[in-house]
């Protein structure tokens, strides 16, 4: 069996614990005394046909330390099985590639899109917030995360303030968080654009490990509208530098005439020119985040929306839509929907002809063929049921989600003959339990 | 950006509207655990999550305000 | 015959006041009473006046230590509440769980709570025995029992 990681989805996935400010905040469920303990658990199940699929269970309990103030711990498990595109492009033949660890080899039919290997990893994170008043309207958040799997390791702590005005229906609110990731791969880095090499050969890797730092920084304001409905909204700024790279994402080689990928290889004829991606090694996001919620007798209706623009190029939109609506005392259904909008960043390389690709070691041009950096849309319906009753509350969710994207410009030969971005699409199942 | 700043103050300066809001008796459908900003924290989490490692961007949301207005 | 009337009338008005403090003391939704809150009927009592509501978190905090301010200092120290609830049955469920041994007034409008200026929940005001006022207090934590207890010892030592 196979054990060595698979950073692709491991590596956004473990980033992601590094604290958005404010995320870890206890946040008043029902009227919890002074001295409870209020535990929640929560269980996500995500399967992409043939792909990823993750079981991830959560376990968070919060202590009302005093009618202000609480503390809460939070517990999360990740495991998660599968592949995800590796960036190499599909053709009309069968392709062999390499293994991170370079010990063997996986192969890929004629017309499938290359998957990174199987991959198999558990990730454990644990965050923790500390929410106090520190005079009559002004609160304080200090929180912390850690996350851990036996090649990367993430630690992060933020902090934030709650300005309360106009006689509490106006909260300013400002907060930081700073993080630092340390990512070890299997055989080390590999060498920006250096050529995939076959199975049990010198693979283009430096044997090192590196390290990324975060720098979060939101302002913002909610605003009490009316008694049955109130707004936010949000600016933030995140700087992220360091080492960016997908590790494991590699972009096809093609022919100038034909479109397929060149097989040169002698001791391996069916592994294609591939080389390793390089992203830049800094990268500044700005946020605008608004939301609206209303309580229609008894419905809630909760709107999102989500402007992201960053120096990669990216431009995002996220228009997030939920009612829920009250089914008898205690039992509501919740429908969702969710309109995601992506463009691409500027150094979206789908393939490079040859000729075109950079010199293996060049680390000053960026190029990289992840479908995650390309033009895309998400979709996302669903629907959520549950009981909230004054001890405790459950709720089931299941949810569709679909990633689809035009095939990028300028592909020719058999390249247009191949679907170069196909959709993906994932089933979630959520249960949710508060004790 | 400029646009972006634009977009901000223009939001930010609703807030300063001091005659919008209501009396501290008058919040008990903003003190619902429903109505509050972040309702759902663990189901929160776990979407962002998976978008983040899906998608290209991450984050937006933050703490303060609504609810019960008490203390 | 005017001993009779006498004696009905004296009969009459004891069962009065029999049913009037029955309904005071009994059930727990019986210490409702719409309006009709006046300040003035507490003369000569210090007056510990609190507004509340059943969704308010600390307003649940809060009723503990009024109950253990009547039982300590119940003869001097008049403990009333008005309750600022919307939903009566918010209200009944909240008293019923906390059996508060103090009066509650129902003001779903929020007359008093204007008249009072109540700029946070829960609000209290602490009064003297002549009426007036000595402290207003916004909010309930694990602090506030020992914040006002010495304020309320003096003010019942006038």
């Amino acid at each position: 069996m196979k054990t060595h990681s698979k950073k692709s989805i491991r590596l956004s996935l473990a980033a992601a614990s590094c604290a958005l400010v404010g995320a870890n905040v206890a946040v008043a469920e029902n009227a919890h005394d002074v001295g409870d303990w209020d535990v929640s658990a929560a269980l996500l199940f995500y399967n992409e046909a043939d792909r990823v699929t993750a079981a991830e269970p959560v376990i968070k309990a919060v202590k009302q330390l005093d009618t202000d103030e609480t503390l809460s711990l939070k517990l999360t498990l990740d495991t998660l099985t599968g592949a995800s595109g590796s960036g190499a492009v599909p053709t009309d033949r069968p392709q062999t590639y390499t293994t991170p660890s370079g010990n063997s080899s996986y192969t890929v039919n004629a017309g499938d899109i290359p998957l990174d290997e199987s991959f198999k990893d558990t990730r454990v994170a644990l965050n923790a917030a500390w929410e106090r008043p520190i005079s009559k309207d002004l609160t304080m958040v200090l929180g912390g995360n850690l996350s851990s799997e036996y090649d990367y390791q993430s630690l992060s702590a933020n902090t934030s303030f709650a300005w309360d005005t106009n006689g509490g229906n106006t909260t300013w609110m400002a907060g930081a968080s700073a993080g630092v990731d340390s990512i070890d791969p299997v055989g080390g880095k590999p060498i920006a654009f250096g050529v995939m090499q076959e199975a049990d050969a010198t693979q283009p890797r430096d044997g090192s490990n590196d390290t990324k730092s975060l720098f979060d920084v939101i302002v913002g304001v909610t605003q009490v509208i009316d008694q049955n409905s109130l707004f936010q909204l949000n600016y933030s700024l995140s700087q992220s530098s360091g080492y960016l790279t997908d590790p494991y994402k590699i972009i096809s080689v093609v022919d100038p005439v034909t479109g397929r990928p060149l097989f040169t290889n002698i001791n391996e004829p069916n592994l294609p020119t591939v080389v390793y991606e390089n992203r830049p090694d800094s990268r500044l996001k700005h946020s605008i985040f608004g939301q609206y919620k209303r309580y229609i007798g008894g419905d809630v209706l909760d709107t999102s929306y989500r402007l992201m623009v960053d120096d990669w190029g990216i431009t995002s939109h996220t228009i997030d839509l939920r009612y829920r609506w009250k089914m008898g005392d205690t039992l509501y259904i919740e429908p969702h929907v969710r309109v995601y909008q992506q463009s691409a960043a500027d150094f979206y390389t789908p393939f490079f002809v040859d000729g075109t690709q950079p010199v293996a070691g060049n680390d000053k041009v960026e190029a990289s063929a992840d479908y995650r950096l390309g033009e895309f849309n998400g979709y996302t319906f669903g629907a959520e049921l549950g009981q909230d009753t004054a001890d405790n509350s459950w709720s089931v969710a299941l949810e569709y989600y679909l990633q689809t994207g035009n095939e990028p410009d300028g592909t020719f030969g058999e390249l247009t003959r191949q679907e170069l971005y196909p959709d993906v699409d994932a089933v979630m199942l959520r249960v949710v339990y508060d004790f | 950006m400029k646009k972006l700043v634009f977009i901000l103050l223009a939001g930010l300066s609703l807030g300063a509207c001091s005659n919008m809001g209501v009396e501290p008796w008058e919040r008990q459908n903003l003190a619902k655990p429903e109505m509050a900003l972040d309702s759902s924290p663990l189901r929160s989490s776990l979407d962002d999550h998976i978008y983040f490692s899906k998608e290209a961007s991450s984050g937006g949301r933050s703490f303060g305000g609504g609810g019960c207005g008490c203390n | 015959m005017n001993m009779l009337r006498s004696l009905s009338l004296i009969i009459g008005g004891q069962l009065l006041l029999l049913t009037a403090s029955l309904s005071q003391a009994s059930e727990a939704s019986a210490n409702f009473s719409r309006g009709n809150f006046d300040l003035a009927n507490y003369e000569g009592k210090v007056v510990y006046l609190d507004f509340w509501a059943s969704w308010c978190g600390p307003c649940r905090a809060s009723f503990p230590f009024m109950n253990r301010l009547v039982s300590e200092y119940g003869d001097d120290l008049a403990v009333v509440t008005i309750n600022l609830d919307e939903d009566a049955d918010s209200a009944k469920e909240f008293i019923e769980e906390f059996q508060p041994t103090f009066p509650v007034f129902y003001d779903p409008d929020g007359i008093f709570a204007k008249q009072y200026k109540v700029a946070g929940m829960p609000n209290s005001f602490l009064f003297d025995r002549r009426g007036q006022l000595l402290l207003k207090h916004i909010g309930f934590t694990k602090r506030t029992p020992d914040e006002l207890d010495s304020q309320i010892k003096n003010a019942i030592r006038q």
